[in-house]
């Protein structure tokens, strides 16, 4: 029987060295506080930013037959924990176990080779599932037919639509009946028919006692597939139960929260416009910068950290 | 994606470094479907195709043999030999550092989004190069029986010389791939040694002509060691035991270098790309 379990799971996404030297300066002079996203960053004991903490303290089991919605604002971790149940990422902290065949679809480009045709991503896909040639050629029939694409299999990748890529994607990851089925909120993006037909699909797929994990910020299809909700809050599992009550009482957070950040983005606003029109007041004088621009640009492309290091040694 | 994972509780741990290299040698058809797909995708919309492989090789070492042969005391025809079996050696093992250093950066997307070995990539790679490789010694064989070569009994000790570059090109990739994708300097750094490794390595020039410093470097140049055990024996001559001893002993030193990257880092791969 298919089953997740998810124990205690802490993932810390670490940076290393993706920040620019000027984009690392301004987030250890300016550690901000009062933004909810400061308090996931991670730091080094100079104050530097060296990981983003994506999950705390995670823990969930999802039995065979279970249809189970993931909700949370933008970065709070959905894609995250989906990577990490795909296996993708492993967890710094408890773990995850998995029974069962899964397919995950996080994102739609991934996975596919661009230049290769429909029809021999569809090969390699069902080769990455571990499948033989003999069952890969005894779906192909089924797969153009779900996605629709029809004489389009034969054009490379790279020339689809994001839909047609959707359609290809969905059509492959679901021919090849894994027991976990893990899918992002891109399928959202697709048009209503293809949604309709999306959505019968997983219903038989759940109905062979598959567990469907799915994440998005589309309630109609969250309402129609799922049945379970797990909301995710900066990381954590804020709440976890009937799909109904979770979506209600997250709608419900989001407009406060959303109202506070209005207010926010409001006030900083008429900051600037402030500022500028104290600017046009001035007129004339020369505003003297701070850093002059082909200095942050310079920096970036010099290895900071070595070069402020020297520094310190040559300047005590 | 899908990964078929074993139905007695996978557990969210990557493969240690041994069961990932058999858990992707295992699925030799998506690999080789995977480095098929790219070879033929970059010779795409050229006339001459994969052809172009063999084009530029033998432009290259008849042009070479021709201008360089007046620098040499060997034979001309013997020269035209030494450079066709040491330029196809050399390309193999320095385009599997090169490509060993892009093989996890260049499948990011897959790795970001498949659990799949990650030996498949190395695999791919791998297959890429020996490709290449094969159509070159094609070549290089060719160009020896025209003048005149004939295999003998001494030929047979390049069997277990080309095991060897296999053997060495798995874990070459392995180890500089999750190093390079951690400090990306080191693509940098290994293409800026490319060239100069092309000068100080034995393939336009013999070391044996060479005294002093120059042969000195020749002998410290681990490359020399690789060629020489492959092209002494197709050329009749028995390769020195030092050069066997030391290729040997490289490749338990790339093995154990790979072991301990990818074992240190492979949980933080994903991270990295």
């Amino acid at each position: 029987m298919p089953r997740i379990v998810v124990e205690n799971v802490t993932l810390n996404y670490p940076l290393y060295g993706r920040l620019t030297s000027s984009q690392a300066e301004r987030l250890t002079k300016a550690p901000d506080l009062n933004q909810s996203g400061s308090q996931r960053l991670i730091r080094n004991k100079h104050g530097g930013v060296i990981g983003v903490q994506a999950l705390q303290n995670v823990s969930f089991t999802a039995e065979s037959g279970e249809r189970l919605a993931l909700v949370g604002e933008n970065g709070s971790g959905k894609t995250t924990l989906l990577q990490a149940l795909a296996q993708i990422y492993a967890p710094d902290v408890g773990k995850i176990y998995i029974n069962g065949q899964f397919t995950s679809l996080v994102n739609i480009n991934l996975g596919m080779q661009p230049e290769a045709s429909g029809h021999r991503n569809i090969t390699l896909r069902g080769l990455a599932a571990g499948r033989t040639r003999e069952e890969i050629e005894y779906k192909r029939a089924e797969i153009a037919a779900f996605s629709e694409l029809e004489e389009f299999l034969d054009l490379p990748v790279m020339t689809y639509s994001s839909g047609m890529r959707m359609r290809l994607n969905f059509a492959i990851a679901t021919a090849f009946e894994p027991e976990i089925l893990i899918l992002d909120e891109w399928l959202s993006a697709g048009d209503s028919a293809f949604r309709a037909k999306a959505t019968a699909r997983m219903k038989t797929f759940v109905g062979k006692a598959g567990i469907l994990v799915f994440a998005s910020h589309n309630r109609n299809m969250l309402l129609d597939n799922c049945q379970r909700a797990i909301w995710l809050d900066a990381g954590r599992i804020r709440e976890d139960g009937p799909v109904k009550d979770i979506l209600g009482a997250y709608d419900q957070e989001m407009v406060c929260r959303q109202a506070i950040r209005d207010e926010r983005s409001r006030n900083s606003l008429a900051a600037i416009e402030a500022k500028k029109s104290l600017l046009t007041s001035n007129h004339g004088k020369k505003m003297v910068r701070a850093s002059p621009a082909w200095r942050a640009r310079i920096g970036a492309l010099l290895p900071g950290r070595l070069l402020r290091r020297i520094m310190k040694i040559l300047i005590p | 994606m899908s990964l078929p994972s074993n139905n007695s509780g996978a557990e969210s741990s990557r493969p240690g470094f041994f069961s990932d290299l058999i858990a992707g040698l295992m699925m030799w058809d998506l690999w080789r479907t995977f480095a098929w797909d790219e070879i033929q995708q970059r010779y795409r919309r050229s006339i001459l195709g994969v052809l172009w492989i063999i084009v530029s090789y033998t432009i290259f070492v008849i042009g070479i043999s021709i201008f360089f042969s007046i620098f040499t005391r060997a034979d001309a025809i013997d020269f035209l030999i030494y450079v066709s079996l040491g330029f196809a050696a050399f390309t193999f093992i320095l385009s599997n550092i090169i490509d060993g250093c892009q093989v996890f950066i260049s499948s990011r997307i897959w790795i970001i989004s498949v659990s799949l070995p990650y030996s498949i990539y190395v695999y791919r790679s791998i297959f890429r190069s020996v490709f290449t490789f094969i159509l070159q010694l094609i070549v290089a064989l060719i160009i020896m029986i025209y003048a005149g070569w004939r295999p003998g009994p001494m030929s047979l000790m390049a069997m277990p010389a080309l095991l060897l570059y296999l053997i060495n090109a798995v874990a070459i990739q392995f180890f500089w791939g999750m190093i390079s994708a951690r400090y990306r300097d080191i693509v940098h750094f290994v293409g800026s040694l490319t060239r100069l490794l092309f000068f100080i390595t034995p393939i336009l020039w013999v070391r044996e002509e060479l005294t002093g410093i120059r042969a000195q470097i020749a002998d410290i140049n681990p490359l020399t060691h690789f060629i020489e055990i492959l092209r002494a024996p197709l050329m009749g001559v028995e390769p020195r035991l030092s050069s066997w001893m030391i290729v040997l002993c490289l490749t338990a030193a790339n093995w154990l270098l790979a072991f301990i990257a990818t074992h240190r880092v492979r949980r933080r791969l994903a991270y990295w790309l």
